[in-house]
């Protein structure tokens, strides 16, 4: 059975936020809880995490962190690198329907309840799009699970392959995850990331993806890409990036 | 605005679609705008049926090639653009029926259910004018689904002002966000007191409402519209470039279906009595509010 999730409404979250202004990393994780007076849960439709659960799964997590650098600043690569890893750790440990994972409270209520640490060591506090969930793809949580949803390739014995995850930068995701219309199709996204992994064709993979990403724009309007096999999504996309100059 | 495709598409007299329908307790009924009871663990489970003339489909699509051709069923999630695997049959037969099943864990809100006739192969020597890519959709239609009741319509939340900081004597507060660019999900939400017993009791009641439940909603429904179409308003130029399904966009279109024309309402000195007035009439317009008739 899927889970349900404390939720903070935006309100609260706001005023959280405000209240959290100043305190250090440290004694954010301190302040951390696993359960919150004023949260709700959706009514029906799954089983509320406990919150053991939910310390877990914050442990989890600020261990991956400590791995690039938590609690010390960090640099660029290791915040990327913890963003990774982290999505795959988040995506494992919530088990969330995708209604659930579209609800903004779940993720303020992570941010801002349960693991502000880590929000404030990943991106500091100059942007409240991290910690109060507005935009999916922007908040410090919600963005690496729905990544990890996008990018997952089961396996023939049954695990999960997020390889292709792992090789997109940060620039490469924003490009396709911030377009609902091609991360709304895991297997359209997923043969954009094959293709600008396999060969860029001597140019930067974001200049394939910033003119990869329009022409494929264009032609959703007309073609559906989720009646095509995984060999005829990967020919269009190719030919797109071809015809772009790339690949 | 028609939807214009770079290449020829089937006479839209040569496809009948018909209605959705939904199993309710083993029972097939016509799909409404909304499922009633849904949760996370209910799988939808829809039919669907088309009839084509399909030499007509070929010969006005210019596709007599006998290129293979298929119906695809399928469903969006508007909130996340989640896309379901669609069912695809082949386009041979004149009448098709279709079961589709909509697995909870990968649902939304609200979904789109789309019904599209789609080429499945590249047509390498295509004429000019005549579909080429697989995947080219030469016809579709669809419908919209709420899954999780009217109620989702708008975010709701009943809880304690005190807690909040809020009047404590106060009824409703509607939180709108400062810029009008952040998606209207999770950026706007309508907060009522749980102090106030009685208009809970009104909100969280979906029918039946009693008189004096009515007039609570009623007297709510007036007052978020004004408020809504108040905060558009003092930023209406900014709205016009507006994402799609941000809050300015909401706003701009409540502003547009309430007032005739919004802008004349946009000078610092407007009456604001009269500016009320004119908020409450259309509301009552388009049906939020009290009806007089």
């Amino acid at each position: 059975m899927s889970q349900l999730w404390p939720r903070l409404n935006p309100a609260l979250a706001r005023m959280l936020f405000t209240e959290l202004a100043g305190t250090s990393t440290e004694n954010l994780a301190t302040a951390a809880r696993n359960e919150h007076a004023q949260t709700t849960y959706a009514a029906t439709g799954g089983a509320r995490v406990s919150p053991r659960q939910v310390g877990a799964l914050v442990t989890e997590l600020r261990t991956t962190a400590a791995e690039f650098g938590y609690p010390t600043p960090a640099d660029e690569s290791e915040r990327i690198g913890f963003d990774r890893a982290a999505a795959e750790v988040l995506f494992a440990g919530m088990d969330l329907t995708t209604v659930e994972a579209a609800h903004r409270g779940v993720w303020n209520f992570v941010a801002l309840v349960a693991a502000p640490d880590l929000v404030q060591w990943r991106f500091g506090r100059g942007n409240t799009e991290r910690w109060i969930a507005s935009d999916l793809t922007r908040h410090m949580f919600a963005r690496l699970w729905w990544q990890a949803l996008t990018f997952a390739v089961p396996t023939s014995d049954g695990r999960t392959d997020f390889s292709l995850l792992r090789g997109l930068s940060e620039s490469d995701l924003n490009q396709i995850t911030e377009r609902r219309s091609l991360a709304g199709n895991p297997r359209l996204a997923q043969a954009v990331a094959r293709v600008v992994l396999s060969d860029s064709g001597g140019r930067s993979r974001r200049t394939v993806l910033r003119d990869l990403t329009p022409r494929l724009r264009r032609r959703l309007a007309f073609i559906d890409f989720a009646v095509l096999t995984d060999e005829q999504l990967d020919d269009q996309v190719r030919a797109l990036a071809h015809a772009s100059g790339g690949s | 605005m028609k939807d214009v495709k770079p290449f020829f598409v089937p006479a839209t007299a040569a496809i009948r679609a018909h209605s959705w329908a939904h199993l309710v307790d083993d029972e097939w009924e016509q799909l409404g705008p909304y499922v009633e009871n849904w949760d996370y663990r209910s799988r939808l489970r829809l039919r669907s049926a088309i009839d084509a003339d399909m030499p007509e489909v070929r010969a006005t699509a210019r596709l007599t090639d006998q290129s293979p051709l298929s119906w695809s069923f399928g469903w969006r999630a508007t909130d996340t653009g989640l896309i379901g695997e669609p069912v695809l049959v082949d386009a041979t037969d004149e009448h098709v029926q279709v079961d589709v099943d909509v697995p909870s864990e990968r649902a939304g809100a609200t979904i789109v259910l789309t019904r599209r006739l789609v080429l499945r192969r590249d047509r390498m020597f295509a004429q000019p004018g005549e579909a080429r890519w697989a995947g080219s959709i030469l016809w579709s239609d669809e419908t919209t689904v709420r899954l999780t009741g009217q109620g989702a319509a708008f975010p709701t939340e009943v809880i304690d002002f005190r807690t909040l900081g809020r009047d404590p004597g106060s009824s409703w507060y509607l939180d709108l966000p400062v810029t009008p660019d952040v998606p209207a999900m999770g950026s706007m939400i309508l907060l009522i007191n749980s102090a106030d017993t009685a208009l809970v009791a009104a909100v969280t009641r979906s029918r039946r409402h009693t008189d004096l439940q009515q007039m609570l909603i009623d007297s709510m429904e007036e007052g978020v519209v004004e408020e809504f179409v108040r905060w558009a308003l003092t930023r209406w130029p900014e709205l016009e470039e507006a994402e799609p399904d941000s809050v300015g966009a909401a706003g701009r279109t409540l502003a547009n279906r309430v007032l005739p024309d919004p802008e004349s309402w946009t000078s610092p000195d407007v009456d604001s009595m009269a500016l009320r007035s004119a908020i409450v009439d259309g509301a009552r317009r388009i049906g939020f509010g009290r009806s007089l008739s």
